[in-house]
């Protein structure tokens, strides 16, 4: 049997969205290619997958059955590619390291994007839209993982974390143009009645999905709009342009370098959230390779030297 | 190189094209030459060699799947209309595909204008029908007419086959069973044969007439022998003596997944030319 992983991929796809439009769209190709996929895998099984409905398409009982071990295969593909690529920079001593869109991870990528190792170097990406971080570094997709996370996020035993920084409470900035929240008595329920704008999972991991339970069990209701930022600038521009009310973990002013005298700026809830962000380095558990630990090393001793030298706050 | 293509039943340039579209996708070598000019394997061969088996696992679980689905016999849907489906030339063609292990066969009732739209969206793998199913996307092929009986009260007439002649003392009607051009075509051959005149009438029309008399003075209906009444009929059936019937066809679509339809349907085309009255296989007494 010849199998066509594009023809699995494609199979799997239109399984799941059900439309011959949508699956092109997503692979870019043509329809009449989508519908030839099918065939063709069709052809190879000697099976039927799918009724075709004059509105609906309909996975047979046998496409049934096919699609979950089609779905592995694919998974497995994936894995393999991952577990390739480590090895081959694994073997030519070149280290990936995921690191977060805040500023402290910008100066971080800025500082060591000419990272000499050995005879390799440090790769170093963006989170993206594929996987969650947790997943590229379990997947061997990437050897170091630097981001901001709160609470329990983060906390899994196949991960090993080297704690950067930790941060209590939340702070709540916002235009005071458009919103004029009293300082002295200082209303956080208020804050829920406009747009907030608070970090995506891939930027501080945990963060949101604690909000929005917290708003709902506390105050009965979420704020009308949630905008999330994989970015720590792009949120502070949104904040200062009046987009909404951000509101970010821990001592946000300072480490997405706010102009205070400009902006409303309240931290709050220190109490409640104790060390509740924290800004780690994280590896898999029991990682041998040295050049991924000493570059672990590397990143840890630059975070806290640009610490001690922070950035100056733009006026 | 040479032993590799040999052990996949591959050309040595194919080979090297999967072997080069390998290192591509993995931005590495795979294999180098050693002073004796011996392909030699790189740490990344050995490493994909060691990492691909739980993928290679899932692929064989997939085909693994596939030929058990096989074994156990594929589905294959008969699409036909009522009239269709009831006679004995559709239950002998149903019969020797059941008897077939490569599928498991199910009947699914089609109306005439709904075979095209029934093939394509797969409800049905083959559709049975008088008039054909016309269409690019479709293979349609011809299986043996069906044959024209008399159903008649005057039980029983002399001889064991109706001569046309015979109809001629009689009123008797044509049971249309699809299309009434072809009715008529049909009607005209019996006429000029010698069968007096007729009239056409539908098969609803035949099958009361068949199962209770509605009295309208109808001494015979030249028709398709239905295999089963709701009631027992108060007629009796002979063959018409005459090289005139029904066309039978066969329609399928040309990008079919299952491989064995074109052989399947000389398998039922051979069935329904067997003169033996109980279809396929040996025949006995």
């Amino acid at each position: 049997m010849d199998l066509d992983l594009s023809c699995l991929e494609t199979f799997v796809r239109l399984a799941d969205c059900g439309s011959f439009s949508e699956t092109a769209v997503i692979h870019k190709i043509s329809q009449p290619a989508v519908s030839q996929r099918i065939a063709k895998l069709e052809s190879t099984t000697g099976l039927r997958l799918f009724l075709r409905h004059q509105e609906r398409l309909e996975v047979t009982r046998d496409g049934k059955e096919l699609l979950e071990i089609a779905r592995k295969i694919l998974a497995e593909h994936d894995g393999l590619g991952a577990r390739m690529g480590r090895h081959i920079r694994e073997s030519k001593g070149i280290v990936r390291a995921m690191i977060d869109a805040s500023f402290s991870g910008a100066r971080l990528t800025k500082n060591l994007g000419a990272l000499k190792l050995g005879s390799g170097h440090l790769d170093i990406v963006r989170p993206n839209g594929r996987m969650t971080w947790a997943e590229a570094l379990e997947q061997h997709d990437v050897d170091i993982v630097v981001t901001g996370t709160f609470l329990q996020a983060g906390n899994v035993a196949t991960l090993q974390r080297v704690e950067l920084e930790r941060q209590r409470g939340t702070t709540i900035a916002w235009n005071r143009v458009y919103f004029d929240f009293d300082l002295t008595d200082f209303s956080f329920p208020e804050t829920l009645r406009s747009t907030i704008l608070v970090p995506s999972e891939r930027l501080i991991a945990g963060y949101l999905p604690f909000l929005e339970k917290w708003c709902h069990d506390s105050y009965g209701s979420l704020p009308p709009d949630v905008l999330a930022f994989d970015d720590e600038e792009g949120a502070r521009d949104a904040c200062v342009a009046g987009l909404g009310v951000l509101i970010f973990p821990g001592d946000a002013a300072t480490r997405m370098s706010m102009n205070t005298g400009e902006l409303g700026v309240v931290k709050t809830f220190e109490f409640l959230l104790p060390d509740a962000f924290s800004y780690s380095i994280y590896v898999r558990a029991g990682e041998r390779n040295q050049a991924v630990l000493q570059t672990a090393v590397r990143i840890a001793d630059d975070y806290r030297m640009g610490r001690r030298a922070p950035m100056g706050h733009k006026a | 190189m040479t032993r590799a293509s040999l052990e996949l039943r591959t050309s040595a340039s194919n080979v090297r094209r999967i072997w080069q579209s390998l290192e591509e996708q993995l931005g590495e070598k795979l294999f180098t030459s050693n002073e004796q000019g011996e392909t030699v394997p790189t740490s990344a061969a050995k490493a994909l060699d060691r990492e691909m088996c739980s993928l290679l696992e899932e692929v064989r679980r997939f085909e693994a799947s596939v030929k058990r689905i096989h074994r156990h016999g594929r589905t294959l849907r008969l699409g036909a209309n009522r009239n269709v489906f009831n006679t004995n030339h559709f239950g002998r063609l149903f019969n020797t595909l059941r008897h077939d292990e490569r599928f498991r066969t199910s009947f699914v009732e089609v109306n005439a204008d709904e075979g095209r739209s029934a093939l394509e969206a797969g409800e049905c793998d083959l559709v049975f029908s008088v008039d054909g199913t016309p269409g690019r996307r479709f293979e349609s092929r011809d299986l043996p007419p069906l044959k024209l009986h008399v159903a008649s009260e005057r039980s029983p007439l002399q001889e064991l086959k109706v001569d046309p002649a015979e109809l001629a003392d009689l009123k008797w009607s044509l049971a249309t069973f699809a299309k009434t051009s072809l009715a008529l075509d049909t009607l005209k051959k019996i006429e000029s044969s010698g069968g007096g005149s007729g009239k056409l009438c539908s098969q609803h029309q035949f099958l009361s007439w068949a199962e209770d008399n509605p009295g309208d003075g109808t001494e015979a209906v030249v028709c398709i022998r239905p295999a089963s009444f709701s009631r027992l009929p108060r007629v009796s059936f002979f063959p018409l003596d005459l090289n005139a019937g029904y066309p039978l066809c066969v329609s399928y679509l040309k990008q079919h997944p299952y491989e064995f339809l074109p052989s399947i349907v000389d398998q039922m085309n051979r069935a329904l030319s067997d003169p033996s009255p109980h279809g396929s296989g040996p025949f006995l007494s």
